[in-house]
């Protein structure tokens, strides 16, 4: 319920894009100026959707502590930075994601 | 009690240097996210003062062409990446789950995730100044062909772009939590017309985070591939191209760090006034239409490069009036008849609509395709942004701050070092950037290390840097405050200022799962106002 009264917000405010981007498509205007405002609007549109389809919260257990989130985010950036200091980077960046995965399966499992 | 209580037994909060790293209390992870965004707060200012120094006076005094350009570019990327876009949302992440009355943020996990990128973010950017070439010097839009491997080579550009990446990546996930917290964890009662201000103004900037975002993701990306040999952007193309890509992330990420701020000072007036916020409903139907009609103005950056709609353009920047109007009206409408009371967090609150006024009048000068051909890259449109977003949103952060500080930490910050930071502030602010209106109208171009005596810009250049000065004098001031307050402030109690909203509702700083009490119904916008209003009837 609670769901399905923020995705008419959502929705609407997708609208409201909407029809600001029509004009754009009147006005002589170039390629790809005229895609960015459908692809927002459309984005919108799947939150929308996702708020839809959320379920209602039931009492669960919440992870107090995580170790996945700062290996994920530590792996990402040696990828990013792989560019510019080597491919030993994206190396290290690729096992630290992969050991955060494990930690997530494990911390799941528990 | 609020939907999601916590299983019994309760778990342990992580405390210590490994909490730092992996507990995901969202309050925990906004009150880092605040602490390592003040810090680049910190670094972004000095290099701030270091190019005031620079340009105090003809001549090249501290630093070469070369550094300037990469201090200049350092400076508006950390302040913008780093800095006000993290604040914004941290603050929705500490305030938001309080605010709808849940015991925790949605996928905290992801939450933590996003803290970490804008971390990891920031020092790939700032490792980019131990590079052979120094940091990313291509300002902080990395226009292209200035931000290709011919024009900016080295390892420190491709670090500045990585972590840009990095940062807006985690700011996106933060946002998703923040929103799908708002979504999906509303405690009952709370329909979307009793959200608070604040929360609003969360939602509409979480749907321009997750909306435009992308775009800078994209732009970003291709220019890598495009500096490693990738031919992307080459060709007559290619820098408009860029340019549409990175302007529909950076107009509305203007209003990502302006939004939140509408959002604190709206609630701080309302609260220092003793009323409920004036038309409450118009203010959300004005931030629906505010927020999208921001995603629908960027063409407005790229006016004198004749590759965009510019009647479009200069149509979507005035009717931005209409609901930045309406923002107005409920301000000046809580406060007439309201019982004002002027402690710190209001005469901020009040100063950042003011000085917004500022920079939104003169945003109508820039949004106008005939004149911004003549302001275009003068400092004029350096004052321009500096009012709305130092002299605006700093100060509405600062307002937020002063009000949220007590439920955050369980003590008041002293009052009168507040008003001494208030003044400094607001003194130093306009000292600086009122004269780069007159600079940048007598044609001083912006991103320049150096000008010449014959220029008769040495005047209003000296004046500016002393304002800078007075700002960091200011924000000392600030820093002592918080420190003094921390190991001897006034305990603040749960509700010091007699406010409206579910988060005043609970202990400060609240517990684990933020409510032990039971909640007050949700009748309205402000619960607690409500309650009080009952109690004096009964």
């Amino acid at each position: 319920m609670r769901g399905r009264r923020a995705a008419l917000y959502v929705a609407a405010w997708a609208l409201i894009l909407a029809l600001l981007a029509v004009p754009l498509f009147l006005w002589h205007s170039h390629g790809l100026e005229k895609a960015q405002a459908p692809a927002a609007v459309l984005v919108t549109l799947v939150i929308a959707a996702l708020a839809l389809a959320g379920r209602n919260p039931s009492r669960r257990v919440l992870p107090d502590a995580s170790a996945a989130p700062f290996l994920i985010a530590a792996g990402l950036t040696l990828m990013a930075a792989a560019w510019a200091v080597g491919p030993w980077a994206a190396v290290m960046g690729g096992w630290c994601v992969v050991i955060a995965l494990v930690v997530l399966a494990r911390e799941r499992a528990a | 009690m609020s939907l999601l209580s916590p299983l019994s037994p309760p778990f342990d909060e992580p405390r210590g240097t490994v909490g730092a790293v992996i507990g995901t209390d969202h309050k925990a992870v906004a009150r880092r996210l605040v602490a390592v965004s003040f810090g680049f707060f910190l670094a972004g200012g000095i290099l701030a003062l270091l190019m005031r120094a620079e340009l105090a006076a003809p001549g090249m005094q501290i630093t070469s062409r070369n550094g300037y350009d990469q201090m200049f570019t350092m400076h508006g990327s950390t302040m913008i990446y780093l800095f006000v876009t993290p604040v914004a949302i941290a603050m929705g992440t500490y305030l938001v789950p309080l605010q709808v009355g849940a015991a925790e943020i949605v996928a905290p996990r992801v939450n933590l995730t996003g803290f970490w990128l804008v971390v990891f973010g920031g020092a790939t950017m700032w490792l980019g100044f131990l590079t052979r070439n120094g940091g990313g010097s291509a300002a902080w839009t990395a226009e292209y062909p200035q931000s290709d491997a011919v024009n900016t080579p080295g390892q420190g550009m491709d670090l500045w772009i990585a972590g840009a990446w990095l940062a807006a990546l985690g700011v996106m996930l933060l946002a998703g939590c923040v929103l799908a917290t708002i979504v999906a964890r509303r405690v009952p009662g709370m329909t979307m017309l009793r959200l608070p201000i604040f929360t609003w103004t969360m939602v509409v900037t979480c749907l321009m985070v997750l909306t435009a975002f992308p775009a800078l993701l994209l732009a970003l990306g291709l220019l890598m591939l495009d500096r490693h040999g990738i031919d992307i952007f080459k060709g007559a193309s290619g820098p408009a191209d860029y340019q549409y890509l990175f302007w529909f992330y950076g107009h509305p990420v203007v209003y990502v760090m302006f939004f939140p701020f509408v959002g604190a000072a709206l609630e701080v007036i309302a609260t220092f006034s003793g009323r409920r916020p004036f038309g409450y409903k118009g203010v959300v139907i004005s931030l629906l239409v505010f927020a999208a009609l921001s995603m629908s103005v960027w063409g407005h950056h790229m006016f004198t490069t004749g590759q965009v709609a510019n009647g479009y353009y200069a149509l979507t920047s005035h009717l931005l009036a209409i609901p930045a109007g309406l923002e107005y009206v409920t301000a000046v409408g809580t406060l007439i008849g309201g019982a004002i009371v002027f402690r710190t967090p209001m005469l901020f609150a009040i100063a950042f609509f003011l000085q917004f006024l500022i920079g939104g009048l003169s945003g109508v000068y820039v949004g106008s395709p005939p004149l911004d051909y003549h302001a275009h890259d003068s400092y004029v449109v350096v004052a321009h942004f500096h009012y709305t977003l130092f002299a605006g949103s700093v100060f509405g952060l600062f307002a937020g701050a002063y009000y949220w500080f007590p439920k955050v930490t369980g003590v008041m910050l002293r009052e009168g070092l507040g008003k001494l930071h208030f003044w400094l502030l607001t003194i130093g602010t306009n000292v600086t950037f009122l004269p780069m209106f007159f600079l940048g109208y007598d044609g001083m171009p912006r991103r320049v290390a150096d000008y010449t005596a014959a220029d008769g810009w040495q005047g209003l250049n000296t004046t500016a840097t002393v304002g800078a000065g007075i700002i960091a004098l200011a924000m000392l001031v600030f820093v002592v405050n918080v420190a003094v307050s921390l190991v001897a402030g006034r305990p603040a109690g749960p509700d010091p200022w007699r406010a409206q909203t579910l988060e005043w509702a609970t202990a400060s700083p609240p517990p684990r799962f933020n409510f032990d009490t039971p909640l007050p119904p949700v009748r309205s916008a402000q619960p607690l106002l409500d309650l009080r209003e009952l109690e004096a009837i009964a």
